[in-house]
């Protein structure tokens, strides 16, 4: 079988020490542009991969007529292969456990490998020592390439995978085309391990995300809640805005606050206060001994170099014969609001020093009772501070916004405040925003 | 569109829709068990309940029968009802790369891309929701972790186009296709193509046969060079300034500080007042795809919804020309504003 090889497969790989000058030049300044573009490929596509697809897909088109990439790195491992016979392309992903004996080699030595290939069942052999998808194998076998070539992928000192290829039958690899593939090997190496890089500390970010965002609004029977909480550093993906729901079904802690500052080291404070007030609670729900426990105990860790300060509303909800009783105890937050089925919005207010400023600090609850289908808004300060064109928002549109939606489901509610609050903010800068609404939904009114 | 679907009987809408109305996502939830139990499955609840409804809730707010927090209360119920049906959707068995649905940053339409996304699922892709006003900087980070397949788009504001443009070029910028969708586009795709992305579909079955086709890699979206995209960029820069201009320009008596906070939320003086910046959105998306129909149709549509609301027939007209004045500097706009 001839395969239909197309020109500039051929080209960049052409033995030009015979050819003329003239020839020669044009061959370099392709091959620099190819380079050129296989980094810029790979280093576009940010997740690895996809880069380790995007790669190998470029050379079978360009280049190669097989193609495979191996990365072996922290969390990842992964083979991507392909072939390119002009009409069919097989692109295997492969997570694997241990390298094919072949690729373990040229991780292991960090030199390339040049192997000539005979036909037949050695061949197959050797392909099967390469390539860990049987159909890949199978493929390449079929291709009948006369050499193949292993490059060690490395950087920064380490080897971290190897870059298989081969040309079609009756083209081999010289050592000017050798010189070439060592040269794009670093390259890639470079590129991919910048990506490997990024995905390996966004996985670190991620584990620490999941252990420091709020809990998911949970779900409890007669309670439909909704939240809307946005970040300051969208990078980073954590802030300071903290919010919790924990207890028995009957008997309910709910906490909203907001540790000064933003980013990573605001959500690991708000974290601490999450925990310290979830301990509080095993003891005892009131609100009121929960906050002043959490100060003291804020106020005795702090450290001199870093002031941890904090506000924050603390809740207990109840069932009570005529609806829900709220007790809530605030530590220099916003003040919570309620709206009633009707439209009507009164403030909750119980006044109290923000946590960590004064050690010994008391807080009393105020309580209000919920009738069904009246909602329970607590909000940060991202909220009534976001930046308008002329002005900040303001407690005065936030409720003016609400009595238009009494007795609404509270996603309907957390969404005509996010839109309101988004839509004053326009594209300015904002600082981090909570904002929960519970309604209490009765199953039998 | 109207989908007939066996199980789905005219009373079933009928039902839906007033419990919908009412805002009563108990009776909402009655009826779509009622056609489950006869074998409607959850996309045909899609199709035949929740879109109807949610197309005749735009009618009773552009007749002034609905105000917009009427509009809110019912699109919650829909929105309960899609993720209630969303739980009865099994996961693919085999987990591919996902498929990654947003909508742009400001765009609070959430419940056209959470169908999307769950009518995907049910034709067995493994998705991604991220739901309403996603910023590009939250798309990229998902793209790194994730690696999708694809990101697809939900746009139903015209007035988003700019910012669907931002995230093409961030999302085709990793090298991911991007395939856009909703209300913001015109049926043909002009307007998509424009924009740089890689595909543009009506529809969800449209979407599933062009998947099969689209590039595992896509090069970043070109530099957008024409002379209106380098306005609609400076328009954009200065939104809160000329919509402030253009409210004071059109004469319209709209109180001494633009508008009075205790006029009624649904009175046409407050619709055509916060209108204005979708209005310079819509004509900075018009700049950007080359399009005078983008502003256009916001002007045949505001001016209905005045019309129903016993506006000032002369308003929108004022507002176009103070739009038009205050815009001067800007020929390709001024160009754009004279043609809609
Ligand atoms: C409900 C609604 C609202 C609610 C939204 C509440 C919420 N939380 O979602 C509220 C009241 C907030 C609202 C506000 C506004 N809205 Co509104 N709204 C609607 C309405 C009536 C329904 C939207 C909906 O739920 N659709 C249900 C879904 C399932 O259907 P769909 O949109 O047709 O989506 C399908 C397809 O389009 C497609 N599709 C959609 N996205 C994608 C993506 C991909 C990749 C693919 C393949 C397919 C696809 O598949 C979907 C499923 O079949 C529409 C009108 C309408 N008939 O759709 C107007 C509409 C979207 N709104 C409109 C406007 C102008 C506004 C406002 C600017 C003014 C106003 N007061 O109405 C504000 C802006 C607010 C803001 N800052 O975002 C216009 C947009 C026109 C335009 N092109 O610019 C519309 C189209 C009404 C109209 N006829 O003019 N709105």
């Amino acid at each position: 079988m001839t395969l239909p090889v197309r020109e500039r497969q051929v080209r960049l790989l052409a033995d030009s020490r015979a050819s003329e000058p003239r020839a020669r030049l044009a061959q370099a300044s392709s091959r620099a542009e190819f380079m050129l573009r296989l980094s810029r490929t790979v280093s576009a596509v940010q997740h690895p991969t996809r880069a380790m697809e995007a790669l190998v897909t470029l050379l079978v088109e360009e280049m190669v007529t097989f193609a495979q990439v191996t990365v072996f790195s922290g969390i990842r491992q992964a083979t991507v292969g392909v072939v390119h016979d002009g009409s069919v392309r097989t692109v295997a992903g492969l997570a694997v456990d241990a390298p094919t004996p072949l690729v373990d080699e040229v991780v292991r030595h960090g030199v390339v490998e040049h192997l000539m290939l005979a036909a037949g069942d050695e061949r197959r052999a050797l392909v099967d020592q390469l390539v860990p998808d049987p159909g890949l194998a199978e493929a390449l076998d079929a291709l009948g390439p006369e050499s193949l070539v292993v490059l060690p992928l490395a950087s920064r000192g380490r080897s971290f995978g190897a870059l298989a290829l081969a040309r079609p039958p009756g083209y081999g690899f010289d050592a000017g085309s050798l010189a070439f593939l060592e040269d794009l090997a670093q390259r890639i190496s470079v590129a991919l391990d910048a990506n490997l890089v990024v995905a390996e500390s966004r996985h670190v970010a991620a584990v620490l995300r999941r252990a420091m965002t709020p809990a998911r609004t949970r779900t409890v029977p007669d309670l439909d809640t909704a939240a809307f909480l946005r970040v300051a550093h969208e990078h980073e993906e954590l802030g300071g805005d903290f919010y919790d729901v924990h207890g028995a079904d009957d008997d309910l802690t709910l906490l909203l606050g907001d540790v000064a500052g933003k980013g990573v080291e605001a959500a690991v404070h708000a974290k601490r206060i999450r925990n310290a007030v979830r301990t509080a609670s095993h003891v005892d729900r009131d609100p009121a001994w929960i906050l002043a426990l959490v100060n003291r105990v804020l106020c005795d860790e702090a450290e001199p170099d870093s002031e941890v300060i904090a506000t924050a509303v603390c809740g207990r909800l109840r069932r009570v014969p005529d609806g829900l009783s709220v007790e809530l105890a605030n530590a220099g937050h916003p003040s919570p609001l309620v709206l009633r089925s009707d439209g009507a919005v009164e403030r909750v207010e119980a006044g109290g020093v923000a946590l960590a400023l004064l050690d010994g600090t008391t807080y009393a609850a105020t309580s209000v009772v919920l009738r069904p289908d009246d909602t329970l808004l607590l909000y940060t300060d991202g909220v009534t501070e976001a930046r308008g064109h002329r002005d900040l928002f303001g407690e005065e549109r936030l409720v003016s916004t609400l009595r238009q939606a009494g007795g609404m489901k509270a996603s309907a509610v957390v969404d005509q405040v996010a839109i309101a609050v988004t839509t004053h903010l326009a594209d300015r800068q904002r600082d981090d925003i909570a904002l929960v609404a519970l309604r209490f939904h009765p199953e039998q009114p | 569109m109207n989908v007939t679907i066996d199980a789905i009987g005219a009373e079933d809408v009928e039902a839906y829709w007033s419990a919908v109305g009412a805002g009563d996502e108990r009776a909402a939830r009655a009826v779509v068990a009622d056609v489950r139990r006869r074998g409607a499955s959850p996309t045909d609840v899609f199709d035949g309940l929740v879109i109807p409804a949610q197309q005749r809730v735009g009618q009773r707010w552009a007749a002034n029968d609905w105000t917009v927090a009427h509009e809110h209360a019912a699109t919650a119920i829909s929105e309960a009802v899609v993720l209630r049906l969303a739980a009865d959707i099994p996961d693919p068995d085999r987990a591919g790369r996902p498929l990654l649905v947003a909508c742009v940053e400001r765009e609070w339409h959430a419940l056209p891309a959470l169908v999307v996304a769950h009518t995907l699922r049910a034709g067995g892709h493994a998705v991604d929701y991220l739901g309403a006003n996603v910023s590009p900087e939250t798309v990229v980070g998902r793209i790194i972790d994730a690696g999708p397949r694809a990101v697809l788009v939900s746009a139903s504001l015209s007035s988003s186009l700019p910012r669907v443009r931002r995230l093409v070029e961030a999302v085709t910028g990793t090298g991911t296709p991007v395939v856009v969708g909703g209300h913001a586009f015109d049926a043909a795709g002009v307007r998509a193509a424009r924009l740089g992305a890689t595909a543009y579909a009506g529809d969800v079955a449209t979407l599933d046969s062009l998947l099969l086709d689209l590039p595992g890699h896509v090069a970043p979206a070109a530099p957008l060079r024409h002379p209106g995209a380098v306005e609609a960029l400076e328009i954009l820069a200065e939104v809160d300034e000329i919509g402030r201009d253009v409210i004071r320009g059109s004469e319209v008596d709209l109180g001494e500080a633009g508008v009075p906070d205790a006029m009624a939320p649904d009175d046409w003086r407050v619709v055509l007042s916060t209108y204005v910046p979708h209005v310079i959105g819509c004509v900075a998306g018009g700049l950007l795809t080359e399009d005078p129909s983008v502003p256009g149709q916001a002007r045949t549509w505001l001016t209905d919804v005045l019309a129903l609301r016993g506006g000032d027939p002369r308003a929108v007209d004022a507002l176009w020309q103070a739009l038009a004045t205050r815009l001067r500097e800007y020929p390709e706009a001024v160009r754009l504003i004279d043609l809609a």
